[in-house]
């Protein structure tokens, strides 16, 4: 009874502080908006909204260059096409 | 160093709902069931409880795996935005989410307010008959100890065709149906069966499985392995309600055969789906409890239940080692643009802290973090370290 009694608490304080991480990771990922992966800078959080495969595109068109974001998990681009410095 | 994605909770559903259906397939094998069940039992409603709470990923530990093209295609069909609703675009995959939460919602308030409806009828039609002598005496002779007793109210109730326990607000209802007589032996099994229940804390664990599958409630085995539960919660109770004295577990059998007899022949009563009732409403079930209390067996495998739970709990790790995530393009996007890879890019860190990129040896861009460039792409202090190296 005492060895159930010792695993439900370690289950419970360890669902407790789970849940607190997940709310912080939710709290944080509606305060960045649009700006994935950064780390909390705030209350020293260390849980993080990673957005899994967006990586840049490059294109050359008449001598420039331009980047576009690409969505890889869901197979579509972000934003528009910035040109280059 | 937490992460929380798409591909971490998609993870945690997956394990979850594959621990379910592992789980209810060994439950269909009746002596694996009984024989471990209730560990494995127990041991998933925590996992999978710990596994929706904690659906992170681990900076450092946890390997993000591409899938294969084929699914990662499949995954991007279903979560790529197409279907306007409402001036949004939603993917199918947005639209299941939606139901998800609106089913589960609904469900959970269902299930809740069962609970608050049972109590309300109880409250209304219940007879307290706990200081009634024989019913004292019986539940006096149970394992329950005068703390737990205070916590105990017999009630007489109609419209229920079989004994069952109920908890509500942390005091716990014994409910006898008011069209059974029963005699004082009779009464001593079903209340050391009932305080049973209490003591194993089965009442949580059916709330614990029961929110379990609410919140999967679109998983077809989430169903089965409920019912299946249920029986396993009897046949433990009454297994540790009969001791080896072979004329007391003849006369449990036949209380047990007749309160079934009653609860199945009755017409329709009140559902409470919180309670755990002493009998079943399938004869097929009673059949069951009949034939393993008169098997009687009591040995334990407990290497056969290593051998089960091992595969879970390896299962249950490498969830948050192994990641699994979509990467596909299709071919629509490719035409005229070109991807950043380990091959093709790399890039010289400068001394104000932003990145030169270089594509194929030519500078195109600098960037001011490295987010959305690959982990693999080679990051040099300068460039005549870069030149030096990517001649070679």
């Amino acid at each position: 009874m005492r060895k159930t009694k010792l695993f439900l608490a370690c289950a419970a304080t360890l669902s407790i502080m789970s849940f607190a991480v997940s709310a912080s990771a939710g709290a944080q990922e509606a305060y960045q908006g649009d700006t994935y992966g950064t780390e909390a800078a705030y209350g020293g959080n260390t849980a993080e909204v990673r957005k899994a495969n967006i990586y840049w595109r490059y294109k050359f068109k008449n001598g420039k260059v331009y980047k576009r974001l690409f969505d890889y998990d869901k197979n579509m681009w972000i934003g528009d096409w910035i040109l280059c410095k | 160093m937490l992460n929380f994605s798409f591909a971490s909770v998609m993870m945690a559903i997956v394990t979850s709902n594959l621990f379910i259906i592992v789980l209810t397939i060994i439950f269909i094998n009746q002596s694996v069931m009984r024989e471990f069940g209730f560990s494995l039992l127990g041991m998933l409603c925590t996992l999978v409880f710990i596994r929706m709470l904690f659906p992170f990923e681990f900076a450092h530990m946890t390997q993000n795996i591409n899938l294969p093209k084929a699914v990662s295609r499949g995954l991007s069909f279903i979560r790529h935005p197409r279907i306007p609703i409402l001036g949004y675009s939603c993917s199918f995959w947005d639209i299941f989410v939606i139901i998800w939460g609106i089913g589960f919602v609904a469900l959970f308030f269902r299930y809740i307010s069962s609970i608050r409806d049972t109590y309300n009828f109880i409250s209304a039609y219940g007879v307290d008959v706990t200081d009634s002598p024989g019913y004292k005496s019986a539940l006096c002779k149970t394992d329950a100890n005068k703390k737990l007793r205070d916590k105990i109210t017999i009630l007489q109730l109609p419209l229920i065709h079989s004994p069952a326990v109920f908890r509500y607000h942390m005091h716990y209802y014994i409910l006898m149906p008011d069209g059974l007589s029963m005699g004082e032996e009779e009464q001593e099994f079903i209340f050391k069966h009932e305080v049973s229940h209490i003591l194993h804390h089965d009442i949580t664990l059916k709330f614990s499985l029961q929110l379990i599958c609410l919140f999967y409630w679109w998983n077809p085995f989430c169903y089965i392995l409920k019912k299946r539960s249920s029986l396993l919660f009897e046949l433990r109770v009454d297994s540790s309600v009969i001791l080896q004295d072979s004329e007391q577990l003849k006369k449990y059998v036949e209380c047990l055969v007749k309160v079934s007899k009653h609860s199945i022949s009755g017409n329709s009563g009140i559902n409470m789906p919180s309670a755990i009732k002493f009998s079943l409403k399938m004869e097929s079930d009673t059949f069951i409890r009949v034939c393993c209390l008169l098997e009687n067996k009591k040995t334990k495998n407990k290497i056969l239940a290593r051998i089960i739970s091992l595969p879970l709990c390896i299962i249950y790790i490498l969830s948050f080692v192994f990641i699994f995530e979509g990467y596909y393009i299709g071919p629509e996007y490719i035409q005229d643009n070109q991807e950043v890879t380990s091959e093709n890019t790399y890039i010289v860190k400068n001394k104000d802290n932003t990145y030169d990129i270089y594509f194929y040896g030519r500078h195109i861009d600098t960037a001011s973090s490295l987010e959305n460039y690959p982990d693999d792409c080679k990051i040099y202090l300068s460039l005549k370290e870069a030149k030096k190296n990517e001649e070679n």
